[in-house]
Protein backbone atom coordinates (compact mmCIF):
# COMPACT_ATOMS: atom_id res chain seq x y z
CA UNK A 1 0.00 0.00 0.00
CA UNK A 2 1.45 3.77 -1.12
CA UNK A 3 1.43 5.96 2.11
CA UNK A 4 -0.31 9.04 2.02
CA UNK A 5 0.03 11.92 4.26
CA UNK A 6 -3.85 13.68 4.25
CA UNK A 7 -2.59 17.81 4.44
CA UNK A 8 -5.07 20.42 5.55
CA UNK A 9 -3.78 24.34 4.46
CA UNK A 10 -5.97 26.15 6.97
CA UNK A 11 -5.91 29.51 6.50
CA UNK A 12 -6.69 33.16 7.59
CA UNK A 13 -9.46 34.83 5.40
CA UNK A 14 -10.47 37.49 7.64
CA UNK A 15 -11.18 40.72 6.88
CA UNK A 16 -7.54 41.38 8.22
CA UNK A 17 -5.85 39.90 5.56
CA UNK A 18 -7.92 41.66 2.99
CA UNK A 19 -5.64 43.84 1.92
CA UNK A 20 -3.06 40.57 1.13
CA UNK A 21 -5.45 38.90 -0.74
CA UNK A 22 -3.84 39.37 -4.17
CA UNK A 23 -0.27 38.11 -2.50
CA UNK A 24 -2.37 35.51 -0.54
CA UNK A 25 -3.84 34.10 -3.61
CA UNK A 26 -0.72 34.11 -5.97
CA UNK A 27 1.20 32.02 -2.63
CA UNK A 28 -1.54 29.55 -2.90
CA UNK A 29 -1.09 29.43 -6.35
CA UNK A 30 2.45 28.86 -6.31
CA UNK A 31 1.87 26.14 -3.79
CA UNK A 32 -0.55 24.46 -6.32
CA UNK A 33 2.32 24.84 -9.09
CA UNK A 34 5.03 23.57 -6.95
CA UNK A 35 2.93 20.32 -6.22
CA UNK A 36 1.09 20.16 -9.20
CA UNK A 37 4.88 19.59 -10.75
CA UNK A 38 5.72 17.37 -8.16
CA UNK A 39 3.82 14.17 -8.89
CA UNK A 40 5.78 12.34 -6.03
CA UNK A 41 5.07 15.04 -3.52
CA UNK A 42 1.82 15.40 -5.01
CA UNK A 43 1.02 11.60 -4.48
CA UNK A 44 2.38 11.19 -1.06
CA UNK A 45 0.76 14.28 0.35
CA UNK A 46 -2.96 14.95 -0.41
CA UNK A 47 -3.70 18.36 0.17
CA UNK A 48 -7.04 20.20 1.10
CA UNK A 49 -7.30 24.03 1.25
CA UNK A 50 -9.77 25.28 3.48
CA UNK A 51 -10.26 29.09 4.26
CA UNK A 52 -11.54 30.82 7.41
CA UNK A 53 -13.16 33.54 8.46
CA UNK A 54 -16.96 34.30 9.36
CA UNK A 55 -17.10 30.94 7.63
CA UNK A 56 -15.51 27.95 6.59
CA UNK A 57 -15.27 27.01 2.90
CA UNK A 58 -13.27 23.82 1.48
CA UNK A 59 -11.04 25.70 -0.87
CA UNK A 60 -9.82 22.59 -2.65
CA UNK A 61 -10.99 18.70 -0.82
CA UNK A 62 -8.13 16.53 -0.14
CA UNK A 63 -7.06 16.25 -3.50
CA UNK A 64 -3.85 15.04 -5.45
CA UNK A 65 -3.37 18.70 -6.51
CA UNK A 66 -1.48 17.11 -9.86
CA UNK A 67 -5.45 16.76 -10.90
CA UNK A 68 -6.52 19.85 -9.45
CA UNK A 69 -6.90 22.37 -12.78
CA UNK A 70 -6.23 25.65 -10.85
CA UNK A 71 -6.41 27.17 -7.58
CA UNK A 72 -9.31 28.86 -7.22
CA UNK A 73 -9.32 32.35 -5.83
CA UNK A 74 -10.08 32.91 -2.04
CA UNK A 75 -11.83 36.50 -1.47
CA UNK A 76 -11.36 37.56 1.63
CA UNK A 77 -13.39 39.84 4.46
CA UNK A 78 -15.31 39.00 7.94
CA UNK A 79 -14.08 37.56 11.50
CA UNK A 80 -11.80 35.04 12.61
CA UNK A 81 -14.02 31.87 13.89
CA UNK A 82 -11.60 29.63 15.19
CA UNK A 83 -14.12 26.93 16.68
CA UNK A 84 -16.61 26.53 13.25
CA UNK A 85 -12.80 26.01 11.60
CA UNK A 86 -11.43 23.27 13.46
CA UNK A 87 -14.96 21.74 13.91
CA UNK A 88 -15.48 21.62 10.00
CA UNK A 89 -11.50 20.53 9.65
CA UNK A 90 -12.58 17.47 12.27
CA UNK A 91 -15.80 16.57 9.83
CA UNK A 92 -13.18 17.11 6.63
CA UNK A 93 -10.28 14.30 8.46
CA UNK A 94 -13.30 11.83 9.17
CA UNK A 95 -14.58 11.57 5.64
CA UNK A 96 -11.31 11.81 3.98
CA UNK A 97 -9.17 9.55 6.03
CA UNK A 98 -12.16 7.30 5.11
CA UNK A 99 -11.93 7.59 1.58
CA UNK A 100 -7.95 7.57 1.67
CA UNK A 101 -8.24 3.72 3.24
CA UNK A 102 -10.70 2.85 0.63
CA UNK A 103 -7.66 3.85 -2.44
CA UNK A 104 -5.92 1.22 0.13
CA UNK A 105 -3.62 3.91 1.18
CA UNK A 106 -1.60 3.53 4.32
CA UNK A 107 -2.99 6.65 6.05
CA UNK A 108 -0.22 8.82 7.82
CA UNK A 109 -1.91 10.98 10.92
CA UNK A 110 -3.06 14.18 9.32
CA UNK A 111 -1.23 16.94 9.20
CA UNK A 112 -2.70 20.47 9.66
CA UNK A 113 -0.55 23.70 8.50
CA UNK A 114 -2.33 26.32 10.19
CA UNK A 115 -2.03 30.12 8.72
CA UNK A 116 -3.46 32.95 10.58
CA UNK A 117 -2.64 36.96 10.96
CA UNK A 118 -5.19 37.94 13.98
CA UNK A 119 -6.30 36.14 17.04
CA UNK A 120 -9.60 34.61 17.11
CA UNK A 121 -13.20 36.40 17.17
CA UNK A 122 -14.74 33.64 19.06
CA UNK A 123 -14.32 33.52 22.52
CA UNK A 124 -15.19 29.41 23.09
CA UNK A 125 -13.10 28.34 20.35
CA UNK A 126 -10.79 26.08 22.53
CA UNK A 127 -13.78 23.37 22.82
CA UNK A 128 -13.71 22.71 19.46
CA UNK A 129 -9.90 22.71 19.18
CA UNK A 130 -10.17 20.39 22.32
CA UNK A 131 -12.13 17.98 20.02
CA UNK A 132 -10.25 18.19 17.04
CA UNK A 133 -6.80 16.79 18.95
CA UNK A 134 -8.37 14.82 21.28
CA UNK A 135 -6.30 11.52 21.59
CA UNK A 136 -9.14 9.45 22.40
CA UNK A 137 -9.91 10.29 18.43
CA UNK A 138 -7.56 7.80 16.33
CA UNK A 139 -7.82 10.33 13.84
CA UNK A 140 -6.23 13.76 15.84
CA UNK A 141 -4.31 15.72 13.78
CA UNK A 142 -1.08 17.21 14.24
CA UNK A 143 -0.93 20.79 14.03
CA UNK A 144 1.46 23.20 12.67
CA UNK A 145 0.77 26.61 13.24
CA UNK A 146 2.56 30.21 11.40
CA UNK A 147 1.55 33.26 13.12
CA UNK A 148 2.23 36.85 11.18
CA UNK A 149 0.84 39.87 11.15
CA UNK A 150 -1.57 40.76 14.29
CA UNK A 151 -1.53 36.96 15.43
CA UNK A 152 -1.58 36.33 19.08
CA UNK A 153 1.14 33.81 20.27
CA UNK A 154 -0.38 32.95 23.52
CA UNK A 155 -3.03 31.61 21.40
CA UNK A 156 -0.84 29.91 18.56
CA UNK A 157 0.85 28.09 21.71
CA UNK A 158 -2.49 26.29 22.42
CA UNK A 159 -3.25 25.47 18.89
CA UNK A 160 -0.02 24.19 17.65
CA UNK A 161 0.73 20.54 18.58
CA UNK A 162 3.37 19.56 16.56
CA UNK A 163 5.51 23.05 15.92
CA UNK A 164 4.95 26.61 15.70
CA UNK A 165 6.84 29.21 13.65
CA UNK A 166 6.22 33.33 14.98
CA UNK A 167 6.81 35.85 12.88
CA UNK A 168 9.99 37.97 13.94
CA UNK A 169 8.53 41.30 12.70
CA UNK A 170 8.46 40.30 8.80
CA UNK A 171 5.51 42.32 6.81
CA UNK A 172 2.61 40.02 6.09
CA UNK A 173 2.78 39.15 2.66
CA UNK A 174 6.77 38.38 2.87
CA UNK A 175 5.74 35.68 5.97
CA UNK A 176 2.96 34.59 4.19
CA UNK A 177 5.34 33.73 0.63
CA UNK A 178 7.74 32.14 3.41
CA UNK A 179 4.80 30.76 5.56
CA UNK A 180 3.88 28.46 2.79
CA UNK A 181 7.48 28.03 1.37
CA UNK A 182 8.37 26.43 4.61
CA UNK A 183 4.89 24.64 4.27
CA UNK A 184 5.78 23.16 1.06
CA UNK A 185 9.71 22.13 2.27
CA UNK A 186 8.12 20.24 5.14
CA UNK A 187 6.01 17.74 2.39
CA UNK A 188 8.75 17.74 0.09
CA UNK A 189 11.36 16.49 3.08
CA UNK A 190 8.19 14.45 4.42
CA UNK A 191 8.00 12.59 0.87
CA UNK A 192 11.21 11.20 0.60
CA UNK A 193 11.36 9.62 4.01
CA UNK A 194 7.75 8.73 4.47
CA UNK A 195 7.49 10.21 7.86
CA UNK A 196 6.69 14.06 9.18
CA UNK A 197 9.96 16.03 9.01
CA UNK A 198 9.39 19.18 9.34
CA UNK A 199 11.10 22.25 7.78
CA UNK A 200 12.41 24.03 10.90
CA UNK A 201 14.31 27.18 9.08
CA UNK A 202 11.46 29.25 7.63
CA UNK A 203 13.18 33.06 6.47
CA UNK A 204 11.59 35.64 8.70
CA UNK A 205 9.98 33.40 11.74
CA UNK A 206 11.00 32.06 14.77
CA UNK A 207 10.80 28.37 14.94
CA UNK A 208 9.29 26.86 18.73
CA UNK A 209 9.90 23.97 19.67
CA UNK A 210 6.18 22.64 20.89
CA UNK A 211 6.50 21.19 24.64
CA UNK A 212 4.22 18.58 24.49
CA UNK A 213 3.89 16.49 21.45
CA UNK A 214 0.75 14.44 20.24
CA UNK A 215 2.89 10.92 20.14
CA UNK A 216 1.51 8.80 17.58
CA UNK B 1 33.50 -6.37 -10.77
CA UNK B 2 37.10 -7.62 -10.49
CA UNK B 3 39.35 -5.88 -8.41
CA UNK B 4 42.59 -4.48 -10.28
CA UNK B 5 46.08 -4.99 -8.30
CA UNK B 6 46.16 -2.67 -4.78
CA UNK B 7 49.34 -0.10 -5.62
CA UNK B 8 51.70 1.36 -3.46
CA UNK B 9 50.09 2.93 -0.28
CA UNK B 10 51.26 6.60 0.28
CA UNK B 11 52.22 8.11 3.16
CA UNK B 12 48.60 8.77 4.82
CA UNK B 13 48.40 4.57 4.86
CA UNK B 14 45.79 4.91 2.10
CA UNK B 15 46.13 4.03 -1.67
CA UNK B 16 45.83 6.74 -3.90
CA UNK B 17 43.80 4.31 -5.76
CA UNK B 18 43.75 2.80 -9.72
CA UNK B 19 44.22 4.91 -12.63
CA UNK B 20 46.42 7.53 -10.61
CA UNK B 21 49.06 7.07 -13.53
CA UNK B 22 48.35 10.36 -15.36
CA UNK B 23 45.33 12.18 -16.86
CA UNK B 24 42.48 9.69 -17.82
CA UNK B 25 41.18 9.06 -21.01
CA UNK B 26 37.87 9.61 -19.94
CA UNK B 27 35.64 9.99 -23.54
CA UNK B 28 33.40 12.24 -22.20
CA UNK B 29 35.93 15.35 -21.66
CA UNK B 30 37.46 14.79 -18.32
CA UNK B 31 41.52 15.98 -18.61
CA UNK B 32 42.69 15.48 -15.06
CA UNK B 33 43.21 12.64 -13.29
CA UNK B 34 40.84 9.99 -12.00
CA UNK B 35 42.56 11.36 -8.24
CA UNK B 36 42.35 14.67 -7.80
CA UNK B 37 42.31 16.80 -4.58
CA UNK B 38 40.38 19.68 -3.71
CA UNK B 39 42.62 22.27 -4.71
CA UNK B 40 43.17 20.51 -8.18
CA UNK B 41 39.66 21.32 -8.77
CA UNK B 42 40.22 25.28 -8.90
CA UNK B 43 37.10 27.05 -7.75
CA UNK B 44 33.72 25.75 -6.83
CA UNK B 45 30.43 27.47 -8.05
CA UNK B 46 26.66 27.83 -5.77
CA UNK B 47 25.93 24.38 -4.66
CA UNK B 48 23.18 23.07 -6.94
CA UNK B 49 21.53 21.16 -4.10
CA UNK B 50 22.49 20.53 -0.04
CA UNK B 51 22.54 17.83 2.22
CA UNK B 52 21.10 15.31 0.40
CA UNK B 53 21.46 11.44 1.47
CA UNK B 54 25.30 11.19 1.54
CA UNK B 55 25.77 14.17 0.14
CA UNK B 56 26.50 17.63 1.29
CA UNK B 57 26.82 19.51 -1.63
CA UNK B 58 27.07 19.13 -5.62
CA UNK B 59 28.91 22.22 -6.76
CA UNK B 60 29.73 22.97 -10.40
CA UNK B 61 33.56 23.26 -11.41
CA UNK B 62 33.99 27.03 -12.60
CA UNK B 63 37.48 25.81 -14.22
CA UNK B 64 35.57 22.46 -15.72
CA UNK B 65 32.33 23.28 -17.58
CA UNK B 66 30.35 21.03 -17.65
CA UNK B 67 31.27 18.93 -14.72
CA UNK B 68 30.29 19.13 -11.06
CA UNK B 69 32.23 18.07 -7.72
CA UNK B 70 29.84 15.78 -5.22
CA UNK B 71 31.21 16.22 -1.75
CA UNK B 72 30.17 13.42 1.15
CA UNK B 73 29.36 14.02 4.38
CA UNK B 74 32.40 13.59 6.70
CA UNK B 75 31.45 10.01 8.06
CA UNK B 76 32.47 8.32 4.54
CA UNK B 77 34.32 5.09 5.55
CA UNK B 78 38.25 5.13 4.52
CA UNK B 79 37.12 1.96 2.47
CA UNK B 80 35.18 4.05 -0.04
CA UNK B 81 37.68 5.51 -1.82
CA UNK B 82 38.74 1.55 -2.73
CA UNK B 83 35.41 1.10 -4.01
CA UNK B 84 34.53 4.69 -5.47
CA UNK B 85 38.25 3.76 -7.73
CA UNK B 86 37.18 0.87 -8.81
CA UNK B 87 33.87 2.03 -10.15
CA UNK B 88 35.52 4.97 -11.89
CA UNK B 89 37.45 2.30 -13.93
CA UNK B 90 34.86 -0.15 -14.13
CA UNK B 91 33.52 0.92 -17.35
CA UNK B 92 37.14 0.25 -18.94
CA UNK B 93 35.77 -3.37 -18.52
CA UNK B 94 33.00 -3.28 -20.27
CA UNK B 95 32.56 -4.19 -24.35
CA UNK B 96 32.50 -0.66 -25.99
CA UNK B 97 28.93 -0.51 -26.94
CA UNK B 98 27.96 -1.14 -22.97
CA UNK B 99 31.00 1.69 -22.15
CA UNK B 100 29.54 4.11 -24.45
CA UNK B 101 25.58 3.21 -22.94
CA UNK B 102 26.86 3.85 -19.53
CA UNK B 103 28.65 6.96 -20.04
CA UNK B 104 25.81 8.45 -22.41
CA UNK B 105 22.81 7.12 -19.70
CA UNK B 106 24.35 7.62 -16.39
CA UNK B 107 26.33 10.52 -14.54
CA UNK B 108 29.00 8.22 -14.01
CA UNK B 109 32.11 9.37 -11.63
CA UNK B 110 35.23 10.65 -13.49
CA UNK B 111 37.35 11.16 -10.41
CA UNK B 112 37.95 10.87 -7.04
CA UNK B 113 38.13 13.92 -4.73
CA UNK B 114 40.99 13.35 -1.62
CA UNK B 115 42.15 16.02 0.77
CA UNK B 116 45.14 14.99 3.42
CA UNK B 117 43.48 12.65 6.48
CA UNK B 118 40.05 12.02 3.90
CA UNK B 119 40.83 9.91 0.52
CA UNK B 120 36.67 10.39 -0.25
CA UNK B 121 35.74 13.84 0.55
CA UNK B 122 33.47 13.48 -2.96
CA UNK B 123 33.77 12.60 -6.80
CA UNK B 124 33.76 14.52 -10.18
CA UNK B 125 30.19 13.67 -11.96
CA UNK B 126 29.34 14.79 -15.51
CA UNK B 127 25.87 17.40 -15.67
CA UNK B 128 23.46 15.69 -16.95
CA UNK B 129 23.02 16.92 -20.56
CA UNK B 130 20.69 19.99 -21.34
CA UNK B 131 18.29 17.76 -23.23
CA UNK B 132 16.95 16.27 -19.54
CA UNK B 133 15.84 19.85 -19.28
CA UNK B 134 12.49 20.75 -19.85
CA UNK B 135 9.57 24.10 -19.21
CA UNK B 136 7.06 22.77 -17.11
CA UNK B 137 3.85 24.72 -17.16
CA UNK B 138 0.68 25.00 -14.94
CA UNK B 139 -1.60 27.43 -14.67
CA UNK B 140 0.01 30.95 -15.13
CA UNK B 141 3.52 29.47 -14.05
CA UNK B 142 6.54 28.02 -15.98
CA UNK B 143 9.88 26.97 -14.75
CA UNK B 144 12.58 24.90 -16.87
CA UNK B 145 13.66 21.89 -14.61
CA UNK B 146 15.37 18.89 -15.25
CA UNK B 147 12.24 16.57 -15.64
CA UNK B 148 12.38 13.55 -13.44
CA UNK B 149 11.44 10.01 -14.56
CA UNK B 150 8.28 10.38 -11.89
CA UNK B 151 6.38 11.98 -14.85
CA UNK B 152 6.95 9.17 -16.92
CA UNK B 153 4.77 7.12 -14.20
CA UNK B 154 2.41 9.40 -15.19
CA UNK B 155 -0.59 8.92 -17.74
CA UNK B 156 -0.24 10.98 -21.14
CA UNK B 157 -2.96 13.35 -19.80
CA UNK B 158 -1.04 14.80 -17.15
CA UNK B 159 2.09 14.60 -18.68
CA UNK B 160 0.69 16.84 -21.38
CA UNK B 161 -1.12 19.00 -18.81
CA UNK B 162 2.06 20.01 -17.70
CA UNK B 163 3.09 21.10 -21.64
CA UNK B 164 5.32 18.18 -22.04
CA UNK B 165 4.77 15.98 -25.32
CA UNK B 166 3.10 12.88 -23.90
CA UNK B 167 5.09 9.86 -25.07
CA UNK B 168 2.57 7.41 -25.79
CA UNK B 169 3.51 3.57 -26.03
CA UNK B 170 6.23 4.29 -28.27
CA UNK B 171 7.75 6.55 -25.65
CA UNK B 172 7.22 4.84 -22.98
CA UNK B 173 8.84 2.02 -24.53
CA UNK B 174 11.85 3.18 -25.50
CA UNK B 175 12.76 5.02 -22.30
CA UNK B 176 12.21 1.45 -20.28
CA UNK B 177 14.45 -0.55 -22.76
CA UNK B 178 17.31 2.09 -22.15
CA UNK B 179 16.24 1.87 -17.93
CA UNK B 180 17.11 -1.98 -18.82
CA UNK B 181 20.13 -1.90 -20.73
CA UNK B 182 21.86 0.44 -17.60
CA UNK B 183 20.21 -1.71 -15.59
CA UNK B 184 21.98 -5.18 -17.13
CA UNK B 185 25.48 -3.70 -17.63
CA UNK B 186 25.56 -2.65 -13.61
CA UNK B 187 24.43 -6.30 -12.65
CA UNK B 188 26.83 -7.45 -15.06
CA UNK B 189 29.32 -5.24 -13.49
CA UNK B 190 28.22 -7.27 -9.94
CA UNK B 191 26.85 -3.77 -8.62
CA UNK B 192 24.13 -3.29 -6.72
CA UNK B 193 21.96 -0.07 -7.29
CA UNK B 194 19.48 0.28 -4.44
CA UNK B 195 18.24 3.37 -5.71
CA UNK B 196 15.77 2.72 -8.13
CA UNK B 197 12.93 5.29 -7.89
CA UNK B 198 11.64 8.37 -9.11
CA UNK B 199 13.67 10.74 -8.31
CA UNK B 200 17.14 8.48 -9.46
CA UNK B 201 16.96 9.56 -13.09
CA UNK B 202 15.74 11.82 -15.20
CA UNK B 203 13.56 11.44 -18.96
CA UNK B 204 13.91 13.64 -22.04
CA UNK B 205 10.30 13.38 -23.91
CA UNK B 206 11.55 14.70 -27.01
CA UNK B 207 14.75 12.29 -26.86
CA UNK B 208 12.83 9.61 -25.46
CA UNK B 209 15.76 8.67 -23.20
CA UNK B 210 16.67 8.14 -19.33
CA UNK B 211 19.33 9.32 -17.41
CA UNK B 212 20.47 7.64 -14.16
CA UNK B 213 22.22 9.63 -11.55
CA UNK B 214 23.50 9.00 -7.91
CA UNK B 215 25.30 5.91 -9.62
CA UNK B 216 28.72 7.04 -7.59
CA UNK B 217 26.51 5.03 -5.08
CA UNK B 218 26.88 1.88 -6.36
CA UNK B 219 28.55 -1.13 -4.57
CA UNK B 220 29.71 -4.50 -5.74
CA UNK B 221 27.43 -7.16 -4.24
CA UNK B 222 25.62 -5.64 -1.31
CA UNK B 223 24.82 -2.65 0.27
CA UNK B 224 22.66 -0.66 3.35
CA UNK B 225 19.09 -0.78 1.87
CA UNK B 226 17.83 2.95 1.44
CA UNK B 227 14.33 3.20 2.77
CA UNK B 228 12.30 4.68 0.57
CA UNK B 229 8.76 4.82 0.81
CA UNK B 230 6.35 3.26 -1.83
CA UNK B 231 9.54 1.41 -3.06
CA UNK B 232 10.49 -1.07 -0.19
CA UNK B 233 11.03 -4.63 -1.22
CA UNK B 234 8.53 -6.88 0.45
CA UNK B 235 10.86 -9.51 0.19
CA UNK B 236 13.83 -7.88 1.53
CA UNK B 237 13.10 -7.40 5.25
CA UNK B 238 13.93 -3.89 7.17
CA UNK B 239 17.31 -4.17 8.32
CA UNK B 240 18.99 -6.06 5.99
CA UNK B 241 21.57 -5.09 2.86
CA UNK B 242 19.68 -4.64 -0.67
CA UNK B 243 21.42 -6.85 -2.86
CA UNK B 244 20.84 -7.55 -6.99
CA UNK B 245 17.37 -9.07 -5.89
CA UNK B 246 16.31 -6.10 -4.61
CA UNK B 247 17.61 -4.76 -7.48
CA UNK B 248 15.81 -6.34 -9.74
CA UNK B 249 12.46 -5.85 -7.53
CA UNK B 250 12.58 -1.99 -7.64
CA UNK B 251 13.63 -1.83 -11.68
CA UNK B 252 10.66 -4.14 -12.29
CA UNK B 253 8.35 -1.26 -9.92
CA UNK B 254 9.65 1.34 -11.96
CA UNK B 255 8.96 -0.01 -15.62
CA UNK B 256 5.98 -1.42 -14.31
CA UNK B 257 4.68 2.16 -13.88
CA UNK B 258 6.46 3.79 -16.07
CA UNK B 259 4.92 1.52 -19.36
CA UNK B 260 1.44 2.11 -17.82
CA UNK B 261 1.27 5.52 -16.43
CA UNK B 262 -0.05 4.19 -12.91
CA UNK B 263 1.28 4.06 -9.81
CA UNK B 264 -0.82 2.26 -7.43
CA UNK B 265 -2.08 -1.25 -8.17
CA UNK B 266 -3.00 -0.77 -11.51
CA UNK B 267 0.57 -0.72 -12.64
CA UNK B 268 0.85 -4.19 -11.37
CA UNK B 269 -2.80 -5.47 -13.06
CA UNK B 270 -2.34 -3.48 -16.08
CA UNK B 271 1.05 -5.36 -16.94
CA UNK B 272 -1.19 -8.54 -16.41
CA UNK B 273 -2.13 -8.09 -19.52
CA UNK B 274 0.32 -9.15 -22.43
CA UNK B 275 1.30 -6.50 -24.70
CA UNK B 276 1.32 -8.03 -28.23
CA UNK B 277 4.62 -6.88 -29.78
CA UNK B 278 6.07 -7.84 -26.13
CA UNK B 279 4.45 -10.63 -25.09
CA UNK B 280 7.08 -12.01 -22.80
CA UNK B 281 7.22 -8.76 -20.85
CA UNK B 282 3.82 -9.35 -18.70
CA UNK B 283 5.23 -12.89 -17.41
CA UNK B 284 9.41 -10.96 -16.69
CA UNK B 285 7.69 -8.11 -14.70
CA UNK B 286 5.52 -9.74 -12.75
CA UNK B 287 7.83 -12.37 -11.53
CA UNK B 288 9.85 -9.52 -10.97
CA UNK B 289 7.11 -8.29 -8.79
CA UNK B 290 5.38 -11.09 -7.25
CA UNK B 291 7.78 -14.11 -7.15
CA UNK B 292 7.58 -15.50 -3.82
CA UNK B 293 11.01 -16.63 -4.15
CA UNK B 294 13.41 -13.51 -4.30
CA UNK B 295 16.17 -15.42 -6.27
CA UNK B 296 13.55 -16.23 -8.98
CA UNK B 297 13.11 -12.83 -9.93
CA UNK B 298 14.29 -12.71 -13.79
CA UNK B 299 17.41 -10.03 -14.49
CA UNK B 300 17.42 -6.78 -15.44
CA UNK B 301 18.66 -8.32 -19.15
CA UNK B 302 15.38 -10.86 -19.32
CA UNK B 303 13.44 -7.95 -19.09
CA UNK B 304 15.64 -6.10 -21.31
CA UNK B 305 15.29 -8.57 -24.04
CA UNK B 306 11.51 -8.91 -23.29
CA UNK B 307 10.95 -5.36 -24.49
CA UNK B 308 12.44 -6.25 -27.44
CA UNK B 309 10.46 -8.75 -28.37
CA UNK B 310 12.66 -11.48 -27.42
CA UNK B 311 11.31 -14.40 -25.16
CA UNK B 312 11.30 -15.02 -21.49
CA UNK B 313 13.84 -18.00 -21.07
CA UNK B 314 12.90 -19.27 -17.41
CA UNK B 315 13.82 -22.61 -15.43
CA UNK B 316 11.06 -24.89 -14.77
CA UNK B 317 8.76 -24.90 -12.54
CA UNK B 318 7.96 -21.57 -13.20
CA UNK B 319 8.05 -19.65 -9.53
CA UNK B 320 5.49 -19.28 -7.22
CA UNK B 321 3.55 -15.87 -7.21
CA UNK B 322 2.06 -13.74 -4.64
CA UNK B 323 -1.20 -12.34 -5.47
CA UNK B 324 -1.80 -8.88 -7.58
CA UNK B 325 -2.54 -6.35 -4.77
CA UNK B 326 -5.88 -5.08 -4.39
CA UNK B 327 -7.10 -2.69 -6.32
CA UNK B 328 -8.63 0.82 -4.93
CA UNK B 329 -12.31 0.70 -4.21
CA UNK B 330 -13.20 3.79 -6.25
CA UNK B 331 -11.52 3.11 -9.81
CA UNK B 332 -9.87 6.00 -11.85
CA UNK B 333 -10.49 6.12 -15.33
CA UNK B 334 -8.10 4.27 -17.64
CA UNK B 335 -4.65 6.22 -18.42
CA UNK B 336 -4.48 6.15 -22.40
CA UNK B 337 -0.65 4.21 -21.59
CA UNK B 338 -2.09 1.37 -20.59
CA UNK B 339 -2.55 -1.93 -22.18
CA UNK B 340 -5.82 -1.89 -24.52
CA UNK B 341 -8.28 -4.76 -22.65
CA UNK B 342 -10.92 -6.64 -25.07
CA UNK B 343 -14.38 -4.32 -24.28
CA UNK B 344 -16.03 -7.27 -22.30
CA UNK B 345 -19.40 -7.05 -24.25
CA UNK B 346 -22.66 -7.59 -21.76
CA UNK B 347 -25.10 -10.75 -22.64
CA UNK B 348 -28.45 -9.23 -23.92
CA UNK B 349 -31.23 -10.36 -21.78
CA UNK B 350 -34.66 -10.86 -23.08
CA UNK B 351 -37.33 -8.66 -21.64
CA UNK B 352 -39.72 -11.35 -19.57
CA UNK B 353 -43.01 -10.31 -21.58
CA UNK B 354 -41.88 -11.71 -24.82
CA UNK B 355 -40.09 -14.66 -23.56
CA UNK B 356 -41.64 -18.39 -25.80
CA UNK B 357 -43.42 -19.57 -22.79
CA UNK B 358 -45.37 -16.38 -21.75
CA UNK B 359 -46.17 -16.05 -25.30
CA UNK B 360 -48.02 -19.34 -25.91
CA UNK B 361 -50.07 -18.82 -22.99
CA UNK B 362 -51.55 -15.45 -24.16
CA UNK B 363 -52.60 -17.17 -27.28
CA UNK B 364 -54.37 -20.03 -25.28
CA UNK B 365 -55.78 -17.44 -23.72
CA UNK B 366 -56.96 -15.72 -26.35
CA UNK B 367 -57.91 -18.90 -28.30
CA UNK B 368 -60.26 -19.69 -25.56
CA UNK B 369 -61.76 -16.33 -25.23
CA UNK B 370 -62.60 -16.96 -28.79
CA UNK B 371 -64.59 -19.97 -28.17
CA UNK B 372 -66.17 -18.81 -24.79
CA UNK B 373 -67.18 -16.15 -26.89
CA UNK B 374 -68.61 -18.39 -30.40
CA UNK B 375 -70.66 -20.52 -27.58
CA UNK B 376 -72.25 -17.83 -25.73
CA UNK B 377 -72.73 -16.72 -29.57
CA UNK B 378 -74.26 -19.77 -30.82
CA UNK B 379 -76.76 -20.03 -28.08
CA UNK B 380 -78.40 -17.09 -28.46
Amino acid sequence: MSLCLPTYVVIDASSSMKPHETVLNATLSRLHYNLATNPRVSEFARVSVIAFSTDVHVVIPMSDMEQVPTMPEVICGGRTEYGKTFDRVRQCIEQDVSNLRRQNFSVLRPTIFFLTDGGPTDAHWQNSFRTLVDRNWPRHPHVIAYGFGGAKRTVLEQVATKALFIANGSDTESALSAAISGLLNTLIASSKTGQMQIATDVKGFEYIQVAQEYVD
Amino acid sequence: MTEPTPTDCGDDGIGEGVGDDGPAADPRGWTLSRTVSVGDLGALGEPLSQHNGQAIAVRPLTDHPGWLAKLYRPDQRPEDAHRLDLLISAPGTLPEADRAALYAGTCWPAARIHEPGNPAVGCVLPMAPEQYRSELRRGGFSERRFVEIDWLAKSDESIRRIGLPPPGFGGRLAACRQLTELAAILENLGLVYSDWSFSNAFWSPDRRSVYLIDVDGCRPTKMPDLHQPNWADPLTPQGTDADTYTDRYRLGLLVAKCMTGRRDAHAFHSVASPWPHQPAVSDVLLDMLLATDRERRPSAAQLNQALYGGPYLRTVPRPARAELPPLPSETSPRSSAENPVPETVEEKQQPASTSPTSRNGWIFVLVLAVIVVFIIALNH
